[in-house]
């Protein structure tokens, strides 16, 4: 039987992901710095929660509060321009 | 003083003329109210991520300098009167400015600016080493109260929205 056993599926668990910011000190969160911060959105331009983005509490914080930065500047969406359907 | 940095957001659809009168001018309200401009980052025009004032387009510049909280809200004052800001950002990136080490990292950048053949990459690591004042609580700690006078609006945005008006 191919068949795998529950068990063994259920114990197998993705590694917890580290805060990158807390990994590499000289990786900066910067409100006018758009690029690095668009990996921390939905295509959707929708915040990506920190269980997802595995960043820590306190870089998450900071993360979210330099997207809102940006966004207040029109650097980045708060909702998306989707191509006209 | 305090160091502090300001996001200019001009009406990107204005001919060149107007943007430079424009950050000409608020590059002056700076000095008039006792503040002293380090240094001008020009980001050039660039596509808005939403409409604003009827527009698509902004002119940034990134304005770095050291002033008082009365400097700031002169200048949020004007922003506010002027049409041709769209939007304006400012943090706070020191409460406390070396004015020697100010005075040097001033002339360093109008030196920078001068030889033109090799600065093309330089824009972007200059400003940053000079100072070791200014550093101290830099970029990460976005502090709150950006002199706006206005302790409520701690919470979370430190900063002052443009008068939005995008109708
Ligand atoms: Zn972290």
């Amino acid at each position: 039987m191919p068949v795998m056993p529950r068990r063994k599926r259920k114990q197998f668990y993705v590694r917890r992901k580290v805060c990158r910011f807390c990994v590499d000190s000289k990786l900066a969160i910067d409100y006018k710095d758009s690029n690095t911060l668009r990996q921390f959105v939905t295509e959707r331009g929708k915040i990506i929660p920190r269980r997802i983005s595995g960043n820590c509490a306190r870089h998450q914080r900071r993360v979210t509060r330099a997207i809102k930065q940006a966004r207040l500047l029109a650097l980045m969406p708060y909702i998306p321009q989707l191509p006209p359907t | 003083m305090r160091r502090y940095e300001s996001v200019w957001v001009v009406n990107g659809d204005l001919p060149d003329e107007e943007v430079k009168s424009a950050i000409d001018k608020f590059s002056r309200i700076i000095s008039s109210a006792d503040g002293l401009l380090v240094g001008l980052d020009d980001w050039g025009r660039r596509k808005l991520a939403y409409k604003i004032k009827g527009t698509h387009r902004g002119y940034y510049v990134l304005a770095d300098y050291a002033g008082t909280p009365a400097t700031v809200k002169e200048l949020e004052r004007n922003y506010r009167i002027d049409d041709r800001i769209v939007r304006y950002h400012t943090v706070k990136k020191s409460d406390q400015v070396d004015l020697e080490a100010l005075q040097a990292e001033i002339a360093a950048r109008a030196q920078a600016a001068q030889p033109e053949p090799e600065a093309a990459p330089a824009p972007a690591p200059e400003p940053e080493p000079a100072p070791a004042a200014a550093e101290a609580a830099s970029t990460p700690e976005v502090t709150p109260e950006a002199a706006a006078a206005s302790p409520e609006e701690a919470a979370a945005p430190e900063q002052t929205p443009a008068p939005a008006k995008e109708e």
